[in-house]
């Protein structure tokens, strides 16, 4: 498939330290899919390749924790659940940084925090990709199915359209991964492939 | 299996927390309906044909007429989300033309009230139909936050035919919106049982803040 490069954006969904980094929080819980997947090989060939198209990189990261987060909800997510109990993606921390192999450049869209799971919902990403024309997106990072799902199923009821690489996403444990790669993204993505032919096809 | 290990710890814990979101009330609590229509209840029609074999396993009907009365006696607010042909994405994705074939194209016109549906199942004059949604979830495009808020509803159960793809991104967007979810899981159904069980037992957990069957849902509100 050909993408208009103009108006196609890698989003790079929470690919912070807590996640990526053997230091990190969630790490330990995160290494075997991101393992088995080879995921941040095809997230660093991905990045790569689409920065040389010319196609808008676009960063989702999930909300930093800090002293009163989430004060004014009632009812938790569960994901917010957890980041209150570990207090992952440290605001002040190393692990709610971007990880040194993601460090966002010069041009880059950098949305506003998501809260809960999709990187639409209450932030600034439509708006941004809207005033650059963004009508395509990729998406790549974590986990495959909360952020990364909800963020592909936000963007379809946005009208965009969507690519999933089910070896470019990663999930808490191989169940988890396997619902979402396997049993939702071949209904929700206009494209589901991997990370091998979806390089081929842009070379 | 570390991660398993620790995965289960995780969910373990929040619903040590999440067991206190799980009250009631009439004023607060509100039965969101999503693609509850005849084109996917009908035995004639294709959408019920698509899900049929998941939905009788679960005695999807008799729960769903089952949990409509008991939110009318309970005083709920009730409102339909149906699919309909408004829903007219710039790219459609394989979940959209699976809805799309299933529904007849008849302009603007709401498919919520057919004659020949179980009579419990209907929509009455109280309910509210959402005529407005434009993509899966049926927050999407739709008046049904501002609908919910106005009558400041802070509990959603949930109930439909297709757990994976209009129940996955209405509760998704309801709890992103600040809302306590409950899944009623013998009121959906999918068009596979792997879809059904992977929805049930993995996906939805991982968002949705509680999941109960019918009855024991029924249970937990009558107290």
């Amino acid at each position: 498939m050909e993408y208009p490069s103009k108006n196609t954006a890698l989003v790079l969904v929470d690919p912070l330290n807590d996640f990526i980094s053997p230091l990190g929080k969630a790490w330990p819980i995160a290494r075997t899919v991101m393992k088995k997947v080879n995921l941040i090989e095809h997230m660093q060939a991905i990045t790569k390749r689409c920065r040389e198209a010319g196609w808008v990189i676009a960063y989702a990261p999930h909300h930093r924790y800090k002293k009163g987060s989430f004060a004014g909800r009632k009812y938790l997510h569960p994901s917010q659940i957890v980041q209150k109990m570990t207090l992952g993606f440290n605001a002040k921390g190393f692990g709610g940084k971007y990880h040194a192999k993601f460090l966002p450049q010069e041009g880059d869209v950098i949305s506003s925090e998501h809260d809960c799971s999709s990187g639409f919902t209450g932030t600034n990403l439509h708006k941004q990709l809207q005033e650059k024309g963004v009508t395509h997106i990729v998406l790549a990072g974590f986990l495959s199915n909360t952020c990364i799902e909800s963020t592909a199923r936000s963007a379809i009821d946005l009208g965009y359209h969507v690519t999933l690489l089910d070896d470019a996403v990663s999930a808490w444990t191989p169940k988890d991964h396997e619902a979402a790669v396997e049993v939702n993204y071949p209904l929700l993505a206009h494209r589901l492939t991997n990370t091998q032919n979806f390089l081929t096809g842009l070379s | 299996m570390l991660n398993n290990l620790m995965s289960e710890s995780m969910k373990f814990l929040a619903n040590l927390t999440q067991k206190t979101y799980r009250q009631y009330p009439k004023h607060l609590t509100a039965l969101v309906l999503v693609d509850v229509q005849k084109e996917f209840l009908l035995p004639v029609e294709s959408g019920w044909q698509s899900v049929s074999d998941v939905a009788e396993t679960v005695n999807f009907k008799k729960n769903m007429s089952s949990l409509i009365a008991f939110a009318r006696a309970q005083g709920y607010d009730i409102l339909y989300a149906p699919y309909t042909d408004t829903i007219k994405p710039t790219f459609e994705t394989p979940a959209h033309q699976l809805m799309k074939d299933h529904i007849q194209v008849r302009g603007n016109e709401v498919k919520v009230a057919p004659n020949l549906l179980e009579q419990s199942i209907l929509p009455n004059d109280k309910d509210t139909i959402i005529e407005d949604r434009t993509g899966l979830s049926a927050f999407s495009g739709s008046s049904l936050h501002q609908k919910l808020q106005d009558k400041n509803i802070e509990n959603l159960i949930f109930a439909g035919p297709f757990i994976n793809i209009g129940l996955d991104s209405s509760i998704r967007d309801a709890v992103e919106y600040g809302y306590h979810a409950t899944l009623v899981t013998d009121c959906a159904a999918a068009t596979s049982n792997i879809e059904y069980e992977m929805a049930k037992d993995t996906t939805i957990p991982r968002f949705c803040q509680t999941l109960f069957s019918n009855s024991l849902f029924q249970t937990k509100a009558a107290k």
